[in-house]
């Protein structure tokens, strides 16, 4: 195994800041994917959520002396997405029309967990329906709610990327649970 | 426990976030009022989703984007630091700097510097004196308004 996956993220971006251009590149690899999916909620648009990515990776590049090793970087990258893709969101409204298909209707990654066919199926119709639920719920919530469920962050790593106190954060991961759990009440009905 | 503190409730409790008496008394409540079992389990079932949620990938030309940018970045880098070590505007600006302390050493240290201030005290001088006689030409004048020809042609 390549000795730089033993390395924390923080311990990747100080040996970015000291020269180590292999460090940057493992981050863009353990991130594009996560920032991806963080900020493709913002813009429903895998095109547009791309570009958001490149931006944030880019910053990471040139504005990397700016970490300072008292968060944990996850907080920092995040937060820098989210900076990214409200600055994006404010330049061009685009209307929400993508979904998470591709354009011959089937979901860009299944993932590689060992499941039945049967329940593969069913859980992919629960997850698109929930992508389309979560369009649905206020911003607030659902970025909070994404961060949570999908990002699987801390509720203090989300309230520092937000900027947001912690029972604020709790408050809306719970209200947009339970939005979204009412929505799917119905669809399954 | 009221059914809105209940709502607000239910994902420290999937979580497990509580403090023993608040547990007690949410599944206390739910002991109590078990048509209310399954909102819980439905907001259990949708994180369940969520987190087994497949994810999106980017595309396979991000890696190749992304090198281009950074590649890019570098050569405007290169491109900037290409006199002795600095880049063109900083070395503009260091330049100039250098032009202006030197301008200023040569002006402040230069020997007739003294003269300087003299030849405006001359000046000065001139000009009051030049002033004065106004002032004298001036009364003559009046002098002549007052008394006609007759001051001016005795003079």
């Amino acid at each position: 195994m390549n000795e730089k996956f033993k390395f924390s993220d923080e311990k990747l971006i100080l040996r970015f800041q000291e020269g180590d251009i292999n460090a940057y590149n493992e981050l863009v690899k353990r991130y594009k994917d996560r920032l991806l999916n963080f900020v493709f909620r913002y813009f429903n648009n895998l095109e547009q959520a791309e570009d958001v990515v490149q931006d944030t990776l880019i910053k990471l590049y040139t504005h990397a002396n700016y970490y300072k090793n008292v968060a944990k970087f996850s907080t920092w990258i995040f937060t820098i997405a989210k900076n990214n893709a409200l600055t994006e969101l404010r330049k061009n409204k685009r209307k929400r029309t993508d979904s998470l298909h591709t354009d011959d209707g089937r979901f860009l990654d299944i993932g590689s967990k060992e499941e039945s066919l049967e329940s593969r199926v069913q859980n992919e119709i629960a997850v698109d329906q929930l992508n389309k639920f979560l369009d649905e719920i206020p911003e607030n919530f659902r970025i909070a709610v994404v961060l949570r469920d999908f990002q699987e962050l801390s509720y203090e790593e989300i309230s520092k990327i937000l900027e947001i106190p912690i029972g604020t954060i709790k408050s809306r991961i719970n209200r947009g649970r339970i939005q979204l759990a009412e929505k799917m009440k119905h669809f399954k009905e | 426990m009221d059914y809105n503190k209940f709502q607000d409730r239910i994902s420290d409790w999937i979580e497990n976030t509580m403090d023993i008496r608040d547990r007690k008394e949410f599944e206390k409540f739910l002991a109590e009022n078990p048509e209310y079992q399954s909102e819980v389990d439905l907001v259990r079932n949708t994180i369940d989703i969520m987190k087994a949620a497949p994810s999106l990938s980017t595309t396979k030309d991000f890696d190749k984007k992304l090198q281009d940018r950074i590649n890019l970045l570098r050569n405007n880098d290169k491109s900037q630091t290409d006199i002795l070590g600095f880049s063109k505007q900083n070395f503009a600006f260091l330049t100039l700097s250098l032009l202006c302390i030197f301008m200023l050493s040569v002006y402040l240290l230069q020997p007739s510097q003294s003269n300087y201030f003299v030849v405006d005290e001359d000046v000065d001088s001139q000009e009051l004196n030049s002033d004065e006689e106004d002032k004298k030409l001036k009364e003559v004048e009046l002098l002549n308004d007052v008394n006609g020809s007759f001051v001016s042609d005795k003079d």
